[in-house]
């Protein structure tokens, strides 16, 4: 009885840190470019609510995978241009983002409110890895998202460290002036790796949406998008850290007020 | 008793002293931040 109680708890931790996991990953990618976005909330909540409506529309929520990406992206793109090209001050920047975020995913929700979602993502077992007992139905039960967190954090690992790519990524984050006489298009890597990190940010929001909840209510993502921002410091811009973290502080996120975790009470960040 | 929501508070708490941290440039530099984390670049500057 406590033992499975633990393994349901412990597998909650888990989908409940996937959102977090998303975005913080995005936000690592774009903060190791030099840019800094505070505006992952906002991102997240666009991301969550067209993510919601593509694969209410659709009935796949593939394609609300895809077009959260695509509103997270464009959000980002946003943001790029305003840092990079008219190099406006990035809190700033940020901070309108999200309170800009917030309201068009209120007016882009309106009509999504408080509607199931049928075909959202559904937890699948992994053939043998799911039957290890213990490890299986903490790590191995889950919805497709999660294992696909599963294969970015390795992956984004593998590109920032021991790719030419992540070497020119770390050093316009360091010393752009020193990339730029080196022949790196310091313009060019920041547009990438900050469009990049809102679309990992919009995928986090669709996670809540469109497997989490899986349901769209004003302002759900209850602030995540900061506890992101916050992991990408506390895990000192290293995805293979941030996995570890995530998992806690996707504990931590339990009580947040989310219809997936029964109750929604109030809503805390503005 | 403490109130829970105090509890409900931790994260955001958690999030704000973050936060004071990587927006102080001293205090960046020794967690690891990426050198030029929050600074633009002008070419023309150069």
């Amino acid at each position: 009885m406590q033992e499975g109680f633990i393994i349901i708890i412990m597998a909650t931790a888990i989908t409940a840190g996937t959102p977090i996991l998303f975005a913080a990953l995005g936000e690592i990618l774009t903060e190791r470019s030099g840019i800094l976005n505070l505006g992952v909330e906002g991102m997240m909540l666009v991301g969550a609510v067209s993510g919601f409506a593509f694969a209410i529309s659709f009935g796949n929520p593939w394609i609300g995978v895809l077009g959260a990406m695509l509103a997270g992206g464009l959000m980002a793109l946003i943001h790029a241009f305003l840092t990079v090209t008219m190099q406006a001050n990035q809190v700033v920047t940020g901070l309108a983002l999200t309170l800009f975020g917030t309201g068009l995913s209120g007016f882009l929700g309106k009509p999504f409110i408080g509607i199931p979602l049928e075909n959202s993502f559904k937890p699948v077992s992994l053939g043998i890895l799911g039957d290890i007992p213990y490890l299986g139905p903490i790590f191995f039960q889950q919805d497709p998202l999660v294992y696909l967190s599963y294969i970015l954090v390795p992956v984004l690992w593998l590109l920032i460290y021991k790719t030419r790519a992540g070497l020119n990524l770390r050093a316009v984050g360091e010393n752009p002036a020193s990339a730029d006489s080196l022949g790196v298009s310091v313009y060019r890597v920041r547009y990438i790796y900050v469009v990049m990190g809102g679309m990992l940010a919009g995928l986090g929001g669709a996670y809540l949406s469109i497997a989490y909840a899986p349901t769209w209510l004003e302002h759900m993502t209850a602030g995540r998008g900061w506890i992101a921002v916050a992991l990408v410091i506390f895990a000192t811009w290293n995805p293979v850290r941030l996995c570890l973290v995530a998992i806690f502080s996707g504990g931590s996120t339990l009580w947040l007020p989310c219809p997936g975790n029964g109750y929604y009470d109030s809503i805390l960040l503005p | 008793m403490i109130p829970s929501f105090f509890l409900k508070m931790l994260p955001y708490i958690f999030t704000i002293v973050v936060l004071i941290i990587v927006t102080r440039k001293a205090l960046a530099n020794r967690v690891g931040a990426p050198g030029a984390l929050g600074l633009h670049y002008d070419r023309e500057e150069r």
